[in-house]
């Protein structure tokens, strides 16, 4: 176990906390729902961490470790990125541009997946 | 010892520059990307001091000036400190926790080239017949609104800002799930290094904090296109409170990690580990955090709508997790057997003028004193001593210490020095006069000031000060063409680090580490030194 996720819901309870401080004061909603509701967002990731690390199989022996390969690059990733801001800037130049941006972005997260795909593989 | 086995092939250099998913290019491509747009940004706070030498409209109109503050301001906040924070976690964290590479790389390749294309669509706005965004680098409402500021720079503004933001916390994401997951064997949360550690601080606060203000500038383009999202006496405070709650913890986006690698540096050069390390963790990288995360409202004392017992109470509670870091950090300087290199002594006058910018925060943090200084040139000289005079002296330490680790060779001490020098006389000549004007009454944001008020002196030496500024980053870019130019090779620990990056060669090997010595404490290399490993 890897155990970030405590550190996650332990933040995220801190800002809680900080949050609840605000009831003393009589604070507006918007002020209390901003700070609370970033706490229970940050210990909701915490509890996305917990299950994630519940899934993880336990970690091999050091010395029996098996290698790690690393990735060394991705077109989809920058083609993703392309499509983003080009969907993005099409709301300022029209809707071709979100249309082109948007087929990007898709051929982007195809790639992606494929990727994965084959890394697994 | 765990063993990673090397890739098997390699992109041809342009390709690597532009799909290399490995985070040390990330990181050095972000860096240089920065570096690029700070010196843009350098640019316009020149012209603007030129502009402000003296009473009068002598370099830009009034139009132009307010052109230049928004660009100034959002240039180095959206495209040069924020990912310039994030390149060194970009770099560093994997390196420190003992990871191959980091967490979700192809994501954090997504999130630099958006931080890239945002900051192209931000700029672009210089082209645009009415030129860029000029509703300051908040875009505060309703001076953004259509009717107040026509025009596509202005949209080219929110949406550079948008797309910018969106890659940043990407990239800050994948830091924070490499910390929290992909550690080696031994690194447990308590052995994590101190730069590490403020890097978590600082993506705790990305968490919520950055994808607030992506969807506000989706919101604020609808109200340009579409109408009354922030109309009537609510919808600009209705701004504000979200802006801010986005716009504060970035100032310790900004900040955090500049902490964390003076840290490293004063262990490093006063062979000392770092004093209070548990304290750090819990003061500085946890309680500061979540501080900073509650005082966002201490940017609208004066609008009297906000809690603002509450936000001074907060705002105050900084002082005391403050404390602790300058606490530890000068114990670790204590006793130690110091070496006053360049990175050592960029440390030691990040701590000494972020103090200014930390004392004149106290008192914008209180609510009776904020209302003298609002929107006066002492709120632009206290931002400037945190982030200038705080963060980019802090910075150059880091770039200082870690250079011969990303490149192989070390930056010239003697011009790194004369930097320094030049640096601390310009810095402090420009911002400190600003205290004076702003207490006289002087304006922020204005391009012209009368003759009779008396501020021309005070805002001619300021203007000499930029300029002092703008030699020492000459002088910087000269030691960075020599020193890789005539490079004088540094090993894999030429200072004798004590964090896991000074374990492997310099620059690292794609997979970061052939081997790994044991980790038993946050400072294996020292143990290592010291025969306790």
């Amino acid at each position: 176990m890897r155990r970030g996720w405590r550190v996650l819901a332990g933040w995220g309870a801190g800002l809680v906390v900080l949050a609840a401080v605000q009831i003393v004061f009589h604070p507006k909603a918007i002020e209390l729902a901003l700070l609370g509701g970033a706490g229970v967002i940050v210990i909701a990731v915490g509890a996305l961490a917990l299950e994630g690390e519940r899934r993880r199989l336990p970690p091999a022996p050091v010395d029996e470790e098996e290698a790690q390969t690393v990735a060394w690059w991705s077109v989809p990733s920058l083609v993703l990125a392309f499509g983003i801001a080009l969907f993005v800037l099409g709301w300022e130049v029209g809707a071709w541009l979100m249309g082109i941006g948007g087929g990007f972005a898709a051929l982007g997260l195809g790639g992606l997946v494929r990727e994965k795909r084959a890394e697994r593989a | 010892m765990s063993v990673v086995d090397a890739p098997l092939r390699r992109p041809a250099p342009l390709l690597d520059a532009l799909i290399s998913v490995d985070h040390k290019s990330i990181a050095r491509r972000m860096l240089g990307a920065s570096l690029v747009f700070f010196l843009g940004g350098g640019v316009m706070a020149l012209l603007m001091r030129t502009e402000l030498a003296q009473p009068g409209l002598q370099v830009v109109s009034t139009e132009s000036y307010n052109a230049l503050f928004t660009m100034h301001g959002s240039t180095m906040i959206y495209l040069v400190i924020t990912p310039l924070s994030l390149a060194l976690g970009a770099y560093l964290v994997p390196l420190q926790v003992g990871s191959a590479s980091i967490a979700g790389p192809r994501v954090a390749l997504t999130g630099f080239w958006l931080f890239i294309f945002g900051g192209i669509v931000l700029e672009a706005g210089w082209l645009t017949v009415g030129g860029p965004g000029r509703a300051t680098w908040i875009g505060v409402a309703p001076l953004s609104e259509l009717q107040r500021t026509p025009g596509s720079g202005q949209d080219l503004w929110i949406l550079g800002v948008l797309i910018a933001t969106l890659g940043e916390w990407l990239i800050g994401m994948c830091i924070l799930a490499t910390a929290l997951r992909k550690r080696a064997p031994g690194m447990t949360l308590m052995r994590m290094p101190p730069f590490t550690w403020t890097m978590i601080g600082t993506t705790l606060m990305m968490i919520f904090a950055f994808p607030v203000l992506v969807v506000l500038m989706g919101l604020l383009f609808y109200d340009r296109r579409h109408c009354c999202l922030f109309d009537g006496p609510q919808g600009p405070l209705s701004y504000q409170e979200l802006f801010w709650f986005y716009g504060h913890p970035v100032v310790y986006v900004m900040f955090f990690p500049f902490v964390g690698a003076v840290a490293e540096v004063f262990s490093a050069f006063s062979g000392r580990r770092l004093f209070g390390y548990t304290f750090f963790v819990f003061s500085t990288a946890l309680l500061f955090a979540a501080l900073s995360s509650s005082v966002w409202g201490h940017h609208m004392f004066t609008t009297g709508r906000i809690n603002a017992r509450y936000f001074a109470l907060m705002s105050h509670g900084i002082i005391l997790a403050a404390g602790l870091e300058y606490f530890d950090l000068i114990g670790t300087l204590w006793r130690g057997s110091i070496r006053f290199t360049t990175a050592l002594l960029f440390g030691v006058v990040f701590l000494l003028q972020f103090l200014v910018g930390g004392l004149s925060g106290v008192w914008v943090a209180s609510p009776t004193l904020d209302f003298n200084a609002s929107n006066s040139y002492v709120v632009v000289a206290h931002f400037h001593y945190t982030l200038f005079a705080g963060s980019v002296f802090g910075a150059f330490a880091a770039i200082f210490y870690w250079f011969p680790k990303w490149t192989g060779a070390f930056l010239r001490e003697g011009l790194g020095k004369l930097q320094l020098a030049i640096m601390v006389v310009g810095t402090n000549m420009t911002f400190a006069p600003m205290f004076a004007l702003g207490e006289d009454g002087m304006t922020r944001r204005i391009a012209d000031y009368p003759r009779a008020s008396g501020w021309g002196t005070l805002n001619l030496i300021a203007t000499i000060g930029s300029y002092l500024i703008a030699a020492g980053v000459l002088v910087f870019l000269i030691n960075l063409m020599v020193s890789l130019r005539h490079r004088r090779p540094a090993g894999p620990d030429p200072w004798e680090g004590p964090s896991l990056e000074w374990a492997t060669s310099s620059p690292p090997p794609p997979h970061n580490f052939d081997a790994l010595p044991p980790i038993r404490s946050f400072a294996p290399l020292m143990d290592l030194r010291e025969g306790k490993a």
